[in-house]
């Protein structure tokens, strides 16, 4: 980690009692994601598409009010990884956030979520990226 | 939780831009507990002294650091309690991740057969 990025970076692990693809898939399953992505007593909505450039838009509603939040996932590494940007509909600046699985013995896994700013352009440099890269797949699909 | 967001939000931007650079935040880690030159910020670095007045400036504009003239000498500073701002976020973010870890945690729990 480069100097000084702990001022730009939030980070969280727990230790989960499933192997790290089983915590990984409920990641990228919808209904689970919304059973737990959004603090008490919020309740969230969970639309995605966990591909490579697919979006996500999660909203969250809670007694008072109600949060949006869309992104992009910019890379996903089953069982190990997977990383989309964070975009919250009122202003913030734009973010990016990863989640690792690591194996720990007994079928267990370190869940670390990294959620860090990122110098502004960098995830539509991310995203020019794989634009290209699904425009080359879907050449090749016929699509 | 997401209270100060909002309030700080164009603040926070400015700042964010200004951290979002390594070198920038090598700077500020520099100045943590001392106040420097240009010079001394660039001595320990492969940059030159104008791209090192350039970064500075950039931190000056988001508010993260001061300036005070002496004579020919141009002292900077980190400026208190500018970087509560960048601090109060990740402390929300990391708060909204715990939540999710721990729900994400009792989901699997319950799932398992004992």
């Amino acid at each position: 980690m480069s100097a000084g990025a702990e001022l730009t970076t939030a980070r969280v692990e727990r230790l989960l009692p499933v192997p790290p693809g089983d915590a990984y898939d409920a990641w990228v399953d919808a209904d689970r994601l919304q059973r737990f992505i959004c603090p008490e007593p919020g309740t969230a909505e969970v639309v995605i598409d966990p591909r490579p450039g697919g979006s996500l838009r999660i909203v969250m509603a809670f007694p008072d009010r109600v949060r949006v939040i869309e992104g992009e996932y910019l890379a996903l590494d089953r069982p190990h990884r997977l990383t989309f940007s964070w975009r919250p509909q009122w202003r913030e600046p734009e973010s990016v956030v990863t989640v690792s699985f690591e194996p720990r013995g007994g079928d267990e896994t370190l869940m670390t979520i990294v959620h860090s700013q990122l110098p502004s352009g960098s995830v539509s440099d991310y995203r020019r990226g794989w634009d290209s890269v699904s425009a080359q797949l879907g050449g090749q699909a016929g699509a | 939780m997401f209270k100060h967001m909002v309030e700080d939000s164009a603040a926070l931007d400015l700042a964010y831009r200004a951290l979002g650079d390594p070198t920038r935040r090598r700077l500020l880690a520099e100045l943590r507990g001392r106040r420097a030159r240009i010079t001394d910020l660039a001595a320990p670095l492969p940059i030159s002294f104008a791209a090192v007045a350039r970064h500075v400036a950039v931190l000056e504009r988001a508010g993260l650091v001061s300036r005070e003239v002496r004579g020919r000498e141009h002292w900077l500073s980190l400026r208190p309690g500018s970087l509560a701002g960048a601090e109060a976020w990740i402390a929300e973010q990391a708060a909204f991740w715990q939540g999710s870890a721990d729900r994400l945690a009792e989901q699997l729990d319950r799932g398992k057969p004992r």
